[in-house]
């Protein structure tokens, strides 16, 4: 859900105001590496007039088309610079949001915008991936695991819109209800203060959970690692099961969540 | 004669529930086969609206495995089993209502079974055309065809979803081709349709061509669409957001 910057004083500096734009559930790669990196960069230039966040949304697609193209290419350089591009379209995807709660012209647009992108980059950069196992072993099994992987990713991803789709026509107010229990879970959570080294490195400790929900910045990692150490079909063998065993599972719970709710139990908020 | 026989009752019922999908494949074959089949069975106990959704799934993964065989004959077998499921597909619906059993969890399984179900089949294609003509170009295809297809109906459900944008109306519209224009899309029933046609011809590789160049410029339509609302909210959108 939008969480605007006025819930920082007028006061902040730019750095607690960008600071403030951060997710608190950020995905795995992005918690501490790819976010930080766009705060970084939106210290320089998040007042530039000429960037807009859905100009960067389209440079974070282009830059994804681009990894997309050396990955298919081939050869080690080529590597190194498609996950030079993944990287970048990855941050550049992390500073669109949040140069637009920092200006504070989150819009419906630019959300839609946003999400239908990252789908269309998980399908690229899986897709350049299998080709390019496809090419090095000559076998077809890669753009199998691909296949796999891909569709069940996609599942886990509609089952949730699926369902937020079918609870709608039983409750228009749905939505509502959900993101005000998912406010009040977040208002319960601990909070986290980076001050001390120690509490830092128990949060860096804590995020490392998060690799196990396999999700598109635990990808923007996998393609790196495959890429840089030549072992394209191995990775594609871990965002295969991965995705089948979450795709199902999603599935399984959406299901009996549906199966179960009178409108009541389900107001749990929606993961993908 | 007082009272009108079992199979009558039944018939004039099952007259009563009957809700045609709109796609042309879907109105002239699969739902008044599937209205048929239904006056002979409706009222057996053991076929239950969700038992015919997972039955019609299991039969489409039969079709990708006789697919991926790769022998004519049972390619062929594949082509008009695929046709059957369809039919089961169809007959999902109309039993719910015809019963009044119809449930939120029926409409998810219906939903996302139908889209493992065209993911499975796309990849068979691509797999099949690929074996027969050892070229990548089935496999891109085959890619782009599965993005198309997987694309159009998680586009659709996010901006129902999140922005309450419904599709393009059909039902409400102002004009013959507004009310009609589901009957020439080319959806779920005319997928089928093509890839029928396209494995009794032994050519996997048309059927992913035709829905490839079929859906890419819907895709793209939709895309159009739906940014277009969303740029000018002040557009009345009220009369397409239900169906």
């Amino acid at each position: 859900m939008i969480e605007s910057a006025q819930a920082t004083p007028a006061t902040a500096t730019r750095f607690e105001r960008l600071w403030a734009t951060k997710n608190k559930d950020d995905e795995w790669w992005s918690s501490f590496v790819t976010s930080p990196i766009a705060i970084a960069l939106n210290m320089v230039v998040v007042d530039w007039p000429i960037l807009t966040p859905n100009r960067i949304t389209v440079l974070s697609m282009l830059a994804g088309g681009v990894a997309s193209f050396l990955i298919v290419k081939g050869g080690f350089y080529s590597f190194l610079w498609a996950v030079f591009f993944l990287h970048l379209s990855h941050i550049f995807d992390c500073m669109d949001g949040q140069m637009a709660k920092y200006r504070g012209i989150s819009s419906p647009f630019g959300s839609y915008f946003d999400k239908v992108t990252d789908q269309l980059k998980v399908f690229l950069f899986f897709g350049a991936a299998a080709y390019a196992a496809y090419k090095q072993t000559g076998e077809v099994t890669p753009v199998f695991l691909g296949f796999i992987g891909v569709s069940f990713y996609f599942i886990r991803v509609y089952v949730k819109y699926l369902t937020i789709f079918i609870e709608m026509e039983n409750d228009p107010e749905y939505l509502a209800d959900c993101s005000a229990v998912a406010a009040k879970q977040r208002g319960t959570q601990k909070a986290h203060s980076s001050s001390r080294i120690w509490n830092g490195l128990l949060w860096f400790l804590g995020e490392q959970r998060k690799f196990f929900l396999f999700n598109e910045t635990v990808f923007i990692f996998l393609i790196s690692f495959g890429l840089l150490f030549d072992r394209l079909t191995e990775i594609l063998w871990v965002f295969a099961v991965s995705q089948v065993y979450y795709g199902l599972r999603r599935s399984f719970q959406r299901g009996s969540q549906i199966y179960r709710s009178h409108h009541l139990d389900l107001l749990k908020p929606l993961e993908k | 004669m007082s009272q009108p026989s079992p199979a009558a009752q039944r018939r004039k019922l099952l007259e009563a529930t009957y809700q045609p999908r709109e796609e042309w494949w879907s109105r002239v074959f699969a739902s008044p086969v599937a209205h048929w089949l239904l006056c002979l069975v409706a009222d057996w106990k053991t076929i239950t609206p969700n038992r015919l959704t997972v039955a019609s799934f299991l039969l489409v993964l039969i079709v990708a495995a006789l697919i991926l065989t790769g022998s004519p004959a049972e390619i062929r077998l594949a082509a008009i089993l695929l046709q059957v499921a369809y039919i089961f597909d169809c007959m999902d619906g109309q039993l719910a209502r015809y019963r009044k059993q119809t449930s939120d969890l029926g409409a998810f399984l219906d939903k996302s079974l139908d889209f493992l179900k065209i993911a499975f089949l796309v990849f068979a294609l691509s797999m099949e055309a690929f074996h027969r003509s050892q070229s990548e170009t089935p496999l891109i295809l085959g890619f782009l065809c599965f993005l198309l297809t997987c694309f159009l109906p998680y586009l659709k459900l996010l901006a129902k979803a999140d922005f309450d944008i419904g599709p393009r109306e059909i039902l409400l519209g102002r004009n013959f081709w507004q009310r009609n224009i589901r009957f020439f899309l080319f959806e779920e029933a005319q997928w089928y349709f093509t890839i029928t046609i396209c494995l009794l011809f032994l050519r996997a590789d048309w059927a992913l061509w035709i829905l490839c160049l079929g859906l890419g410029p819907q895709a793209l339509l939709e895309m159009v669409r739906i940014v277009g609302l969303l740029r000018n909210p002040g557009i009345d959108n009220s009369e397409n957001s239900h169906f």
